[in-house]
């Protein structure tokens, strides 16, 4: 089954290849989002990892690749590639917001290294946004992203989903194209992916697959990582975001597992310091990160030492 | 057959139909008294939305003779309490159209043809003002009056013909004004003390001594280019293609005129009388004909699936809904416009998916969460309203990368007063707090609506899933039971 649609594919490819290739972006921009497949790129994009930077024979330019600046993650993998898509799941259901955050940070890592006026793209599936929730743009700027420069589209359907990520890796302006489809769709298979890939390669976008919710399924993706969430670094109040990435597949370098730690104020990761031995909470004296004032809006603020534990049940 | 409707708890008819006319029926009189002169009558009930909605399509059916069609207007001829039977009259302005048609009787005759052939019974009046061509059609079985021949023509039409309501026809009947030719002579002045203006106002504007304002149901679009067929096509390719040509007009004349268009509407008649409109928006004013093309293909291909061609299509045009102001474009060297590719982004995802679906986030000045971000359609959001943030070096995120709409009720095991959660249980897991930080106590807008105060908690729990938590209700002061909340996800 698989093989055959690899199979169309290549033979599709093949039909296309009397066609004068688009030289340049200007002439990609009126092309037919599915007719962006250059013929070259069968035989080209063996791209050449080079200490941090990979050069992409199809482009002839080089396309960058990010540092994440977390030194092990970086010298193993060479960054986060531009002008690819990336796929990124969580390790199980309640992962989701852990995964979430790692494609934050990962199109933040982009936003930063885009410059000022490039904006973002959040493509999502409206049950992803009843499942996991809408993008909250307070949420968003606390985590180092511009909210005024995303652009989110809530699509009915993967059907949906995929077409407006198309137009969105096509189109100029987004630096990040977040594409988030929920569930196991059949529809969301290797071909969708690979149009996904041939369509961010070499362009300005770089797409990030995010697998909320779903079972992970083939993809063509360039990195395939698997989130879950890890105790934050924080003293006894909740600290920075920390994932525990686990990187499955890599089609640059090798593999491997880490923790990471990202940074909002410097939009960039981290090895996670080591923890304080402080574990778990004092229900009576509960520390504040130093952001937050004591609220006690009926009474004089006291370190409260009379509290009694009870059950708040539903209903 | 005649329909019937209520009024005053009694059904009476609404309208006859031809042999019901000469079996002696006429409307008003009640369905009792109906049913005991004519025992097998066919009695079926009004719908006047449907008819309303017929009439509507009908009108809009009208444009492929002239863009100003409407609904008839002015005062009822019957009683306001049992409004029947109703008025189905359609005005046409055909001034500057019928040469199209080779005249105006040929366009009377083309328009004749086509709703018989639908089933539908009409009358055409032809004439230079409103009053007259209405009273022609209404009373005297269509026809066409040249200007001038107003006054000869109506003068032997009864009363009712200048569109008066039942009580004015019924006074003026009683002192013998029976004729629309009565009251053409007659002394205006007493005239207009014992029975209103109305008559005599009506009278001038039938004769065109008065004007007499028309409103078409559909705003006339600036710019329309439009193809007949006289074999029709059915093809979805034919249709595209067609749309295609005539946008490729439209965008020269939008060129000469120095405007962009902004809605586009495609419109598509089909033989058998069924009238379908395709819109599509663009979010900047656009004379590009590929940008238009693109857009309309892309709205057309989104409705691939109910494209109903039926017997084919006769007509087909294109018209510009609205348009504004555009200046030459400067091109830019310094690489691509980010905001010139994102309108175009926005239309084509809009015109596949919907344009309400392409958002962009907005800020609101208030500390109610859910409140203070809200999602925008794209084409009428302004840039950047989020207030510029630094992020401060050792700050973790203060709200949550996710919000629910809802938020969604938990099980929790807290400390009273105001103590953070201790374990909650959320979508049938249950969480183990490991570290909280709150409460950030968030007080409802008593401006808007008394809403209970929240204390908010960032939670993190055994497994390192960071949440964002508050307990709705300030404890023994509120309320004794107080409920609790996830709201959020954090990273």
């Amino acid at each position: 089954m698989l093989r055959r649609q690899v199979a169309q594919l290549e033979r599709a490819r093949g039909r296309r290849e009397d066609r004068a290739d688009p030289e340049t972006v200007e002439e990609l921009a009126g092309v037919p989002v599915h007719d962006i497949a250059p013929a070259a790129i069968r035989a080209a994009p063996t791209s050449v990892f080079r200490g941090g930077r990979v050069a992409n024979a199809w482009a002839g330019a080089e396309t960058t690749a990010l540092p994440f600046g977390h030194p092990e993650v970086d010298a193993a993998t060479g960054g986060l590639k531009r002008g690819a898509l990336h796929d990124v799941s969580p390790a199980g259901a309640p992962d989701m917001a852990s995964a979430t955050g790692f494609a934050l940070a990962c199109a933040g890592l982009l936003l930063r290294a885009a410059g000022r006026d490039s904006l973002w793209l959040w493509v999502r599936a409206e049950m992803a946004g009843r499942e996991a929730g809408e993008p909250y743009g307070p949420g968003l700027a606390a985590f180092g992203l511009d909210p005024s420069r995303l652009v989110a589209v809530t699509a009915g359907d993967t059907a949906d989903v995929l077409r407006a990520a198309e137009e969105g890796l096509a189109a100029r302006a987004f630096a990040a194209v977040l594409i988030e489809p929920f569930g196991d769709d059949r529809r969301l298979d290797l071909t969708a992916c690979r149009r996904l890939s041939l369509i961010a390669d070499g362009g300005r976008a770089t797409g990030i697959l995010l697998r909320t919710g779903g079972v992970p399924g083939p993809t063509s993706a360039v990195t395939r990582w698997r989130i879950s969430a890890a105790p934050s670094s924080g003293g006894r109040h909740p600290g920075n975001p920390v994932f525990a990435a686990d990187l499955a597949r890599n089609r640059l370098g090798p593999v491997g597992a880490w923790m990471m730690e990202w940074r909002p104020d410097e939009q960039s990761f981290r090895a996670p310091r080591a923890r304080p031995k402080a574990e778990g909470i004092d229900p009576l004296a509960v520390p504040l990160s130093g952001r937050m004032a004591a609220a006690s809006g009926d009474r004089p603020s006291r370190p409260s030492g009379s509290g009694a534990v009870v059950p708040f049940r539903i209903g | 057959m005649v329909l019937t409707a209520k009024h005053r708890s009694a059904a009476r008819l609404a309208h006859v139909d031809g042999q019901a006319v000469r079996l002696g029926l006429q409307p008003g009189l009640g369905l009792a008294d109906a049913r005991a002169r004519v025992p097998g009558l066919d009695v079926r009930a009004a719908d006047p939305e449907a008819d309303a909605a017929f009439l509507d399509r009908l009108c809009d059916w009208a444009q492929r003779y002239t863009p100003l069609a409407g609904r008839r207007i002015g005062t009822s001829s019957v009683d306001p309490e049992f409004p029947y039977p109703e008025d189905f009259t359609l005005v046409l302005d055909i001034a500057g159209c019928a040469h199209l048609f080779g005249g105006e009787e040929a366009l009377a005759a083309d328009m004749a043809r086509r709703l018989e052939r639908q089933g539908l019974t009409v009358a055409i009046g032809i004439a230079s003002t409103i009053g007259a061509a209405h009273a022609l059609a209404a009373f005297a079985r269509g026809g066409r009056l040249q200007a001038g021949e107003e006054r000869r023509a109506l003068a032997g039409l009864p009363m009712a013909a200048l569109r008066l309501d039942a009580t004015t026809v019924d006074a003026l009947a009683r002192v013998g004004l029976k004729r629309v030719g009565d009251l053409m002579d007659g002394p205006r002045a007493p005239l207009t003390a014992r029975f209103g203006r109305t008559p005599l106002i009506q009278l001038d504007r039938a004769l065109g001594l008065a004007d007499e304002a028309f409103s078409p149901r559909l705003p006339v679009a600036p710019y329309c280019a439009e193809r007949r067929f006289f074999e029709p096509i059915a093809r979805q390719e034919d249709v595209r293609a067609v749309a295609l040509s005539l946008i490729g007009a439209l965008a020269e004349r939008l060129e000469a005129a120095g405007e962009g268009a902004l809605r586009l509407r495609l419109s598509l008649w089909r033989v058998d009388g069924a009238l379908s409109h395709i819109e599509a928006g663009l979010s900047r004013p656009s004379r590009e004909a590929t940008v238009m093309q693109d857009i309309l293909c892309r709205r057309l291909d989104s409705l691939a699936e109910d494209f109903d061609a039926g017997y084919g299509f006769d007509c087909v045009t294109v018209a510009v809904t609205e348009a504004s102001r555009r200046d030459a474009e400067v091109l830019s060297l310094a690489g691509p416009d980010t905001a010139l590719e994102l309108t175009r982004f926005v239309d084509r995802v809009g015109a596949r998916i919907g344009r309400g679906r392409v958002r962009r986030l907005k800020f609101y000045a208030s500390h109610i969460p859910e409140r203070a971000s809200r999602a925008v359609p794209a084409h009428v959001a302004e840039e950047a309203s989020f207030p510029a943030t630094e992020v401060l070096a050792g700050d973790p995120p203060e709200r949550p990368i996710r919000l629910f709409a809802q938020p969604e009720l938990v099980e929790a095991m807290a400390s009273v007063p105001d103590g953070p959660p201790l374990r909650f249980r959320w979508r049938r897991v249950t969480h183990e707090v490991k570290r909280a930080e709150g409460p950030e106590r968030i007080a409802g807008e008593w401006w808007r609506q008394e809403a209970p105060t929240r204390d908010y908690f960032r939670v993190e729990d055994a497994e390192g899933r960071r949440f964002w938590m508050f307990r709705e209700g300030l404890f023994q002061v509120e309320t004794t039971h107080p409920r609790w909340f996830v709201h959020g996800l954090f990273a």
